[in-house]
């Protein structure tokens, strides 16, 4: 999200700062993976691209933590493995302190590596086994040629394991004598080895047990604080985000479609998407529970995504028409209806088969009623007129095995800006970025403001 | 985290005072790890297992007797390479000699026969064992280095440099080693121990560049190649440091099937009289001189056949073993 004028929150000033922009940022990062291997995939035509990050803008300011969240599968280790050079960006820009390092190559991107580091999600398949702990964490002094002799650097990783709380007598072991927390710790040591300004975390915590857990997220805090470091923290676990970050982005699909401070999003998440996140967080006290908005759907394909809001097919507030001419939550009873169809979810033969083996007989139109009442949430008698004919119209071709002619049906007659359109950043609050139409004044359609509704 | 409103919020449970973290860290230090009697488990567990397998065993001592055999072999053989006796005598036969040069004649005996030269057979395997040790080491060491190197390269860069590398290992796993050996010689000229060294070790680099490279496909996929990119590690420090010494086990197995293999190419090139020099006594020569006596003097050839025979079923059984007991799937499933 450009944002020009944002009030970085947790933006601390150390005398490490050479100027006032933020330390790390991206623009338009995209990194998109060709599917095809080899020529002759290449000679058969354009390759299917994944696109795992697709035009991302952020920042992140000094001594700054904030976090991405997102599905598995949206592209948020993608888009720190890309921060950090280990793929190659497709298009956009990365800058580490006003420094564009977006594609530079191995060796022009060394000096950088002393200023940007990363700990894994894994931390056992993070350290070879091959090595000792001590031979792991004197990798990075050695690649940058930091201590004078092979002994000065064995102080500082003794010195270094001391820190993150290990003993500097397991130097001669190695990573798998230890236990998970274990390990990270000495993934942790590795990484602050070159004593980094930005670290990015790749879930760093997700493999450990919760107790341990804590425990690594007060080293990192009590490292931010000693070393003046910013961290990019990846993660799905929200009660984690909220424990450690100043600020959030949500990813979806490969799009960051909420940003905000991680309070503001906490207590007044605007995007659907952040609110059915959220919605998921268990909470001990009863009264903070809100009723779970669970998403229904498979997530897309990154290398087919839909078009204009990539959520409008899992979307539990999507924006009718503005001709439509029903409530609105009819329409989303038949727009998710239509996304089940055109998703290839509704299985008939399973119904037909059902049907037979219940009732003896399975004529079209029983299936066809049999698969609306399995795949329309609500009774179509409160559709109009018209658009219940076109539930069932495209139920029967679908059941004569048309789906095609039962797609078009279907997408003709529930249409949604949604589709239509990609959703604009839309500022909430100053430090506080939506891509939502139902946030944005000049969306089409009839879109009345989420919690406005009744549904 | 530092600034002020995220502190607040979670005071409780943010940054830990000095005392905490102390005892935090004392207890991780208290903490033995997960199981210390794993220190270099791995290569125990190896031994172990090869110790309680029967093949092994057999294996490794056949193996051990041979390498003692060939350094020993002055002292293990009863008379000179090249004494000369009655010619064609069978096995258990004796002759007159003056073996010991005192001017007399003994009286000798010859435990497998003496072939057409008349050399004592026993005394032509034993030092025989010598050249074929040494072809097999320096060939296998010859492939490994040559075909380690390509695998590698070819592996971790993938692209043009693979398929270039790659298409060339095809072309020569498609032709026969044999030819491939004995072109090899007709174009280094001559005949000698180096060249039938680099006849054959060439003919085996492509078992090598096609085992290590199949391994660094799936090793360079690991994290913590990954992480090494990540501190900035140089490509050939990748290579060397973190992926090759985690595809050193299959290595070595594949060594020690080599090691038989290069054994039976070396007798085979003697054998073709494209060996080495005709004097040198190799059991692949005394092979091929036994067979034009075939009829009346079967042992010429017959025991140097059983002498390739059991150190090559010798070295493959150990390898076998070897093998087993490096793959890790299987231990652990017998672990768990």
């Amino acid at each position: 999200m450009s944002e020009t004028d944002t009030t970085d929150v947790g933006t601390g000033r150390t005398d490490r700062d050479s100027n006032d922009g933020p330390l790390l940022e991206a623009a338009g990062l995209k990194k998109y993976f060709d599917q095809s291997d080899g020529m002759i995939d290449r000679l058969l035509g354009p390759a299917s691209k994944v696109k795992a990050v697709d035009g991302v803008d952020f920042e992140l300011g000094r001594q700054e933590t904030v976090a991405v969240v997102g599905e598995s599968g949206c592209g948020k280790s993608t888009l720190g493995k890309t921060l950090l050079n280990l793929h190659d960006p497709t298009g956009g820009e990365v800058r580490l302190d006003g420094t564009e390092i977006g594609g530079l190559s191995d060796k022009e991107m060394l000096p950088y590596r002393k200023e940007i580091q990363m700990i894994f999600q894994d931390p056992l398949a993070s350290l070879n086994p091959r090595q000792t702990v001590g031979d792991i964490i004197k990798a990075p002094l050695e690649v940058h040629g930091i201590g004078e002799d092979d002994a000065d650097r064995t102080e500082r990783v003794r010195s270094l394991l001391d820190r993150v709380g290990l003993s500097p007598d397991y130097l001669e072991r190695y990573p798998h004598q230890f236990s998970g927390g274990q390990q990270q710790r000495i993934g942790i040591a590795r990484a602050l080895a070159l004593e980094p300004r930005v670290l990015i975390a790749d879930e760093p915590v997700s493999a450990l047990d919760v107790s341990v857990q804590a425990q690594i997220l007060n080293l990192l805090s009590t490292f931010q604080e000693e070393f003046g470091l910013s961290i990019l923290f990846i993660t799905h676990d929200l009660s984690v985000v909220r424990y450690i970050a100043d600020r959030v982005l949500v990813m979806y699909l490969g799009e960051i479609v909420e940003s905000a401070p991680v309070d503001e999003l906490f207590e007044s998440p605007q995007h659907p998407y952040t609110q059915s996140l959220l919605s998921s967080v268990p909470r001990i006290d009863p009264e903070e529970r809100s009723d779970r908005i669970t998403l229904r759907g498979v997530v897309p394909s990154p290398m087919d995504p839909p078009s204009g809001c990539r959520f409008h097919t899992r979307c539990p507030v999507v924006i009718p028409p503005e001709d439509w001419p029903g409530t609105e939550e009819a329409f989303r009873f038949a727009f998710r209806f239509r996304n089940q169809l055109l998703s290839g979810e509704i299985d008939v033969e399973n119904i037909e088969t059902h049907l037979e083996a219940t009732s003896g007989r399975a004529t079209t139109e029983a299936v066809a009623n049999e698969v609306i009442a399995d795949a329309y949430p609500g009774s179509p008698a409160d559709l109009p007129e018209g658009k219940r004919d076109a539930i069932e119209s495209a139920a029967t071709a679908l059941v004569e095995g048309d789906e095609e002619e039962a797609g078009s049906i279907v997408s003709e007659a529930f249409p949604s800006p949604c589709e239509r359109r990609t959703p604009t950043e839309h500022r909430h609050a100053s430090d506080h970025a939506v891509r939502c139409h139902r946030l944005d004044p000049s969306a089409p359609g009839r879109p009345q403001r989420i919690g406005a509704d009744d549904s | 985290m530092s600034n002020d409103h995220t502190t607040s919020g979670r005071s409780d449970s943010g940054a830990l005072d000095p005392d905490e973290r102390e005892r935090i860290a004392r207890r991780y230090r208290d903490e033995s790890p997960v199981d210390s009697t794993e220190n270099r488990g791995v290569y125990r567990r190896i031994r172990d297992q090869l110790l309680s397998d029967k093949k092994a065993i057999f294996g490794a001592t056949m193996v051990l007797l041979f390498v003692f055999t060939a350094i020993f072999a002055p002292m293990i053989a009863p008379y000179e390479q090249d004494d000369t006796f009655g010619i064609n005598q069978g096995p258990n036969s004796y002759s007159e000699s003056d073996v010991d040069g005192d001017g007399e004649m003994d009286r000798v005996w010859h435990v497998l026969g003496t072939d057409s030269f008349g050399h004592d057979l026993f005394t032509r395997i034993v030092f025989g064992a010598r050249i074929s040790l040494l072809v097999a080491l320096t060939t296998v060491a010859f492939a490994f280095t040559v075909g380690t190197a390509i695998g590698l390269i070819a592996g971790y860069y993938g692209g043009l440099i693979d398929e270039l590398l790659m298409r060339y290992v095809d072309f020569q796993w498609a032709f026969p080693s044999i030819i491939l050996a004995a072109g090899l010689i007709a174009f280094l000229g001559g005949l000698g121990v180096t060249n039938v060294v680099i006849a054959i070790g060439v003919a085996f680099i492509d078992d090598f560049a096609r085992l290590v490279r199949g391994e660094v496909l799936s090793i360079r996929e690991e994290e913590y190649v990954l992480a090494a990119r990540a501190i900035g590690t140089s490509d050939r420090r990748i290579m060397t440091k973190e992926i090759l010494p985690n595809a050193v086990a299959p290595i070595i197995v594949q060594m020690t099937l080599m090691i038989p293999l290069a054994i039976i190419a070396e007798a085979a090139l003697s054998f073709l009289g494209l060996g080495v020099k005709p004097t040198t006594p190799t059991w692949g020569l005394l092979l091929a001189e036994g067979r034009q006596y075939i009829n009346q003097a079967w042992w010429i050839s017959v025991f140097p056949g059983l002498a390739i025979m059991v150190v090559v079923l010798a070295f493959n059984m150990f390898g076998d073993s070897l093998r087993d007991a490096f793959d890790v799937k299987q231990s652990e499933v017998s672990e768990k």
